[in-house]
């Protein structure tokens, strides 16, 4: 649509707005350092809007029936609560944290550490665009989202020197031990402690990886952009059209609540009356869906770059709300390909990365590129993530009298559904039909997607839940638990499955495949391997329960 | 069905028993902990801690049941007593009186320096690996009824979630807890 094929050249400046002015001399004294303060002014707006744009369903439910002094109320309250938020609201980064102050009664201190830093990620809506400032939120590995901060004005200096004061502490610290599987290659340029430069660039260059803004080429190597073509694939096969016909056809059941009777009558009686009409209707409603989806996702996903800086990638999209992210490489427990019902078929797939703290309920925030052809995702994902070590290979399947079980569950559930829909009057008790067909077709496509593979750098689980298909691609020794289940039937039949949780708080799961596979896996993910290995730990005995 | 305790065999994995797909590169797989004979299981007042627990949950709720089946007229009677029976059935005859010796039956940990395994369930037996770099905090909880069976529940939190390890003594509990607490260096790799 609306996306501009040549993006990577114009992405950057046009992203940006202003160039970036001298970063005060403070920051550059002492880098590592941020004094306390507050967020820029342009707070007050934002918040305000942002608290009322919550309010918008109880507005429209209320703004009929209430009086008008308590409209005007709710305004003088919810410009109260900017204007304290925003005074009372304070960061500053010293002695390795993040500190954020907040809350007026109940004074609330959020101190991060800043080595639990998992992704700083900039935002900026069209009314954070126009008073030229930027939503940040920090993610940690925490228990939830409520252990993110938020801070949702910050001018673009403010931010840059916010992200040079948690970059520069990347650097281990003294007596600081690294990881053992930290690769030691992407360690250094962006953990060189450096001054903070003036940056031409802006975010894309911004002080995350402080020693290379001040060259005069973009910071970030550019791996690849959402085209125009694969964007308008990805509106059409995404979730949004689905969304937005479930939507319609809720609205339309609840406008009997809503609506006069009259009109209700007028629509039955005269519009929905059957045959052609009903039919264009339907026809329009289908159009204004794809065209909304269409628009939607163009909104969200235009302009989609995909960059690597040093030890960070970053995402950019957006076309009117800008959103720009950064994560940690090292942080990067694992890559998921998650091939979709219709996308399926055209051999697209999209990519998500695992992140501890990257909210496993928001899909936008763990994206790592939202559409690509299946056979170019490998590439991709070993240029932008060569960590990883995949080598893209066929996986084991599970053996053949594994597939059987896949069907159990589907059909036990069919039967139920079945079962009830036989108590349906008339006609629509055929729709009991439909049930046990569909279960045996998604259990047979279980049986089929189920596969797996090891080696040393990466385990590789593949599953179909009922409609998309997954692949996870982990870092054998990052996954944090593992754990083999098994019924009684399974264990007669010598199977097993497999579960791998990931400190994203998302698992994968391969439900049924063979005994011995599984309890390889038990043994050999997540853990160092013996001695003489490349990845385990020199001179560990065999067994090392009870020894030193 | 061979091996069916999941232990793997003494020494280097591979050479005992093999897995079965073709696809492995690995080499130098270690055992676990819970491979060896080091298992460790609960006391004998667990169960009855846990039968005790079900049944003050299960009675009142019987109860209840049986008081709704005589007194409302809801369902037909037939339906009512199907309703109270399978609640006694579920609630009493499982729950309190099958499950807590087999829970305890199947349950085990074993520690070492790197992991800590555990099986767990019943129905589902699951058996999970924790990885000791992998564990951010443990927590201990322990309720009046708990307190009085001298039983403790001990939760490892790891960034992917909890696990539990329900009904350990109490003495052991705290013994765990420090030995974990001591081997658990907090890795920076989530």
């Amino acid at each position: 649509m609306t996306s501009d094929p040549g993006a990577p050249a114009g992405v950057t400046p046009q992203l940006l707005g202003p160039t970036v002015s001298l970063a005060p001399s403070t920051a550059v004294s002492a880098v590592n350092e941020l004094p306390e303060r507050r967020m820029h002014p342009a707070f007050l707006v934002v918040s305000a809007w942002q608290i009322t744009r919550g309010l918008i369903p109880a507005i429209a439910v209320f703004i009929w029936k209430a009086p008008h002094w308590t409209l005007a109320a709710g305004a003088g309250l919810i410009i109260a609560v900017s204007i304290t938020e925003w005074w009372v609201k304070k960061y500053s980064v010293s002695g390795g944290s993040l500190r954020v102050r907040a809350g007026l009664f109940s004074r609330t201190q959020h101190t991060i550490g800043i080595n639990k830093i998992t992704a700083v990620d900039a935002e900026r809506g069209v009314l954070q665009r126009l008073f030229r400032v930027w939503g940040v939120k920090i993610q940690t590995p925490g228990d939830g989202p409520g252990a993110s901060v938020h801070l949702r004005s910050l001018s673009s200096t403010a931010l840059e020197e916010l992200r040079a004061a948690l970059d520069v502490r990347r650097r281990p610290l003294p007596g600081e031990v690294r990881s053992e599987n930290s690769p030691a290659g992407t360690a250094s340029p962006g953990q060189l402690p450096a001054p903070i430069a003036p940056s031409p660039q802006g975010l894309f260059s911004s002080p995350e990886s402080s020693g290379r803004s001040e060259a005069a080429a973009p910071s970030g190597e550019i791996i690849a952009v959402l085209g125009t073509r694969t964007l308008l694939i990805a509106a059409l096969t995404g979730t949004s059209i689905p969304l937005m016909l479930g939507g319609a056809g809720a609205a339309w059941s609840r406008a009997h609540d809503l609506l006069p009777e009259q009109t209700i009558d007028h629509l039955t009686k005269r519009v929905f009356v059957g045959g052609a009409v009903t039919s264009l209707i339907i026809a329009a409603a289908l159009f204004i869906a794809v065209l909304a989806a269409v628009t939607l996702t163009s909104l969200r996903l235009a302009r989609f770059t995909l960059s690597r800086d040093g030890n960070r990638i970053r995402v950019a999209r957006g076309l009117i709300a800008q959103r720009s992210g950064t994560i940690v490489v090292d942080r990067v427990q694992a890559v998921r390909i998650v091939e979709g019902f219709w996308r399926r078929p055209l051999g697209y797939c999209a990519l998500e990365v695992e992140v501890a703290g990257l909210a496993a309920s928001n899909e936008n925030e763990r994206m790592l590129f939202p559409l690509i052809k299946m056979r170019a995702a490998g590439e991709l994902v070993n240029q932008v993530l060569p960590e990883l070590g995949w080598q893209p290979r066929p996986l084991t399947p599970v053996p053949a009298r594994a597939r059987r079980r896949y069907l159990t569950m589907p059909v036990i559930f069919a039967v139920a559904v079945t079962a009830l829909l036989v108590l349906l009057p008339g006609r629509a008790a055929l729709l009991a039909l439909v049930p046990l067909p569909v279960g045996v077709l998604v259990g047979a496509s279980q049986a089929r997607a189920a596969a797996f593979s090891l080696d040393e750098a990466t385990v590789i689980l593949r599953w179909r839940r009922i409609f998309a298909r997954h692949t996870l691609i982990a870092r054998r020794s990052r996954v944090q638990m593992t754990a083999l289940t098994s019924t009684v039937l399974q264990r007669r039949a010598d199977l097993a499955g497999v579960t791998l949780l990931l400190s994203s708080k998302r698992r994968a799961r391969i439900r049924h495949l063979d005994r011995r596979d599984a309890r390889f896996l038990l043994h050999a993910v997540g853990r160092p391997l013996a001695a003489g290995c490349d990845v385990g730990i020199p001179g560990s005995p065999l067994h090392s329960a009870g020894q030193g | 069905m061979t091996n069916s305790d999941d232990r793997a065999p003494a020494g280097p994995w591979a050479a005992g028993d093999p897995p079965a797909a073709t696809f492995v590169s690995v080499t130098g797989v270690r055992t676990l902990p819970g491979d060896g004979d080091d298992r460790r299981r609960l006391p004998e007042r667990t169960a009855r801690y846990w039968r005790t627990r079900a049944l003050l949950v299960g009675v009142p709720i019987l109860a209840a049941a049986i008081f709704g089946a005589l007194r409302f007229h809801w369902f037909t009677p037939t339906v009512s007593w199907i309703i109270v029976g399978v609640l006694a059935g579920w609630l009493i005859v499982v729950e309190a009186v099958i499950a807590p010796p087999v829970r305890r039956a199947l349950f085990w940990y074993s520690l070492s320096d790197t992991e800590i395994d555990i099986q767990h369930g019943w129905l589902v037996r699951t058996r999970t690996v924790v990885p000791m770099s992998r564990v951010q905090h443990l927590k201990t909880e322990q309720g009046v009824l708990a307190d009085r069976f001298r039983v403790a529940n001990l939760h490892i939190h790891t960034a992917a979630g909890p696990v539990r390890l329900a009904g350990l003594d109490v003495d052991e509990a705290a013994d765990v807890r420090a030995r974990i607490g001591a081997l658990a260096q907090l890795a920076d790799d989530v």
